[in-house]
């Protein structure tokens, strides 16, 4: 079995990183699902959870970003911690986001394609140029895409 | 007077199209930039726009070689949200072949690794050795690659004559065990050309936050089939394989005690085998409204699925991360202060893998 160890319990029966992330800027509730912990905070602080996970040593899996109604992102921050796994969801303000990738190199790509696909700001991004998308497609390309299910006979393809 | 260097996108050292641009001061390496996206297929887009039988097929495509853990993640996560569970023997047939992709993909590194040395009689029998696992994937599934083994609830296929696949696999163990992991940890050549050479200490492995062989290579030990465990690993008893130096040395021992380890895993997973259905259902799963993660060990590390479904047969949102797409930003870290004759090696050591990068 895996020999890292996360952090001790904090009081009562919660960890101690459940108690530290509640008190973020802008946290919401908790809440355990069966793939492990959510929080849909839409005003969530980054800066300040990027600066937590550091000191928690916690790891940066991944940033998801997906298409809202209302024009903006949803861009959720996916962290492992030992055998722990932290899903942070919030929302793009304006079509941005503060940069975590100065604090987290592991952010840099990532941040970078959602750039590239949702075309999300992100301010204090060291060098947010194209990544993985052809110079021929614009911006947001993915966000501006026409979704909905492939109905028909057949695929033809 | 500092040069630039650009090696690729199309370069004799590189096995897919990515450019790392070198900046030298004579012959030691001051710096990295590297360019992706030359294999971008907008395969989540892709995958947004057709349904979860197609995805199916979709997904395996993102990579070559290590197809049948795309199609398991994929798979996993839907399972996860309709509340699908796979039985026992399907769990079983997961890991065998998850297994076999592994060895097939950790030999065919191995051999492009003894090529980039100039050791041409190691990546001969290494690529040798391939073939043979290659010849028991396609006795399983019929396929070398793309192995269309998963499917929602189960998989696909069944292995008739366990015994057939099991006398092949203790012949691949036999060849590793007498031949290949002792040339590759101990033969002179490869430990001079090896050892200290693409250093990541584990500070910086945690800050690009990488994974698989690279990260446990540099003392993280971190492998999803130990901190999320899935299928039957668990029941297997999974040995996690660590090493502390962070050089390529390091990389491939750890590459070598997990093709060691996959073998086991295998003739385990063979032995215990369990009888009864290899899938949950043979109709069209529906997939509830809600949204998963779902994570899996590939040969390069830690591959991870995020799937967002609206009720209807087509996924809302299919985000795929590859662990190389963590990985090949590290090689900015492991060129700095190193020999330019050193480059081709040191990148091919996190074994980038374009097309899971670039999707």
């Amino acid at each position: 079995m895996s020999t890292y160890e996360g952090p001790t319990t904090g009081a009562g029966n919660t960890p101690a990183h459940e108690a530290l992330l509640a008190e973020l800027p802008g946290a919401t509730t908790l809440e355990p699902r069966a793939d492990g912990l959510w929080m849909v905070a839409p005003a969530l602080d980054v800066i300040a959870m990027a600066e937590l996970m550091r000191r928690l040593e916690a790891r940066l899996c991944a940033i998801t970003g997906f298409s809202l109604a209302s024009g903006e992102a949803g861009i959720v921050y996916h962290y492992s911690l030992g055998s722990h796994s932290i899903n942070l969801r919030t929302d793009t303000r304006h079509r941005a986001l503060p940069s975590i990738a100065p604090l987290a190199p592991a952010a840099d790509w990532s941040e970078r394609e959602i750039a590239d696909l949702y075309g999300v700001g992100f301010a204090g991004h060291p060098d947010l140029a194209r990544l993985i998308r052809p110079p021929s497609l614009p911006q947001g390309f993915f966000r501006d895409a026409t979704t909905g299910g492939h109905r028909g006979e057949d695929s033809g393809r | 007077m500092p040069y630039r260097i650009p090696v690729g996108p199309f370069h004799p050292a590189l096995e897919e199209p990515y450019k790392l641009s070198v900046s030298c001061q004579g012959e030691i390496i001051q710096g990295v930039s590297i360019e992706i996206g030359f294999s971008f297929r907008a395969i989540e887009l892709l995958a947004q726009q057709r349904n979860y039988i197609q995805d199916l097929t979709l997904v395996e495509r993102v990579c070559g070689i290590c197809s049948g853990v795309h199609t398991l993640t994929f798979c996993m996560a839907a399972e996860a949200l309709a509340g699908i569970r796979v039985p026992d023997r399907g769990r079983f047939l997961r890991v065998i072949v998850a297994e076999l992709e592994r060895l097939h993909s950790h030999l065919l590194w191995t051999g492009i690794a003894a090529e980039d040395i100039g050791f041409q009689t190691m990546f001969m029998e290494t690529i040798a050795l391939r073939e043979r696992v290659m010849d028991v994937l396609e006795l399983v599934s019929g396929s070398r690659v793309h192995y269309a083994m998963n499917c929602i609830g189960g998989v696909c296929g069944d292995i008739r004559d366990p015994d057939a696949v099991l006398a092949a696999v203790r012949e691949t163990r036999r060849t590793l065990e007498r031949d290949l992991v002792p040339v590759f940890t101990q033969d002179p050549t490869a430990r001079a050309r090896t050892a200290g050479v693409g250093l990541l200490t584990r500070e910086q492995a945690l800050a690009y936050g990488v994974v698989g062989p690279t990260a446990r290579a540099s003392g993280l030990p971190i492998d999803v089939r130990c901190d999320f465990p899935y299928a039957v690993y668990e029941e297997l008893g999974f040995r996690l394989v660590t090493a502390g130096e962070g050089d390529v040395r390091a990389r491939l021992i750890v590459r070598a005690m997990e093709m060691l380890e996959s073998v086991r895993l295998i003739e385990e997973a063979l032995r215990k085998l369990p009888g009864g259905l290899t899938r949950a259902e043979t109709g069209i799963p529906v997939i509830p409204p809600g949204e998963i993660t779902a994570r899996t060990e590939a040969p390069r590390g830690e591959l991870f699925y995020y799937l967002a479904s609206d009720g209807s047969d087509t996924p809302t949102r299919v985000k795929i991360r590859t662990p190389s797409f963590m990985n090949i930003p590290s090689i900015e870290a492991m060129c700095v202060g190193q020999q330019l004759g050193d480059m081709s090696l040191i990148q091919a050591s996190v074994d980038p893998c374009c097309s899971c990068t670039d999707r």
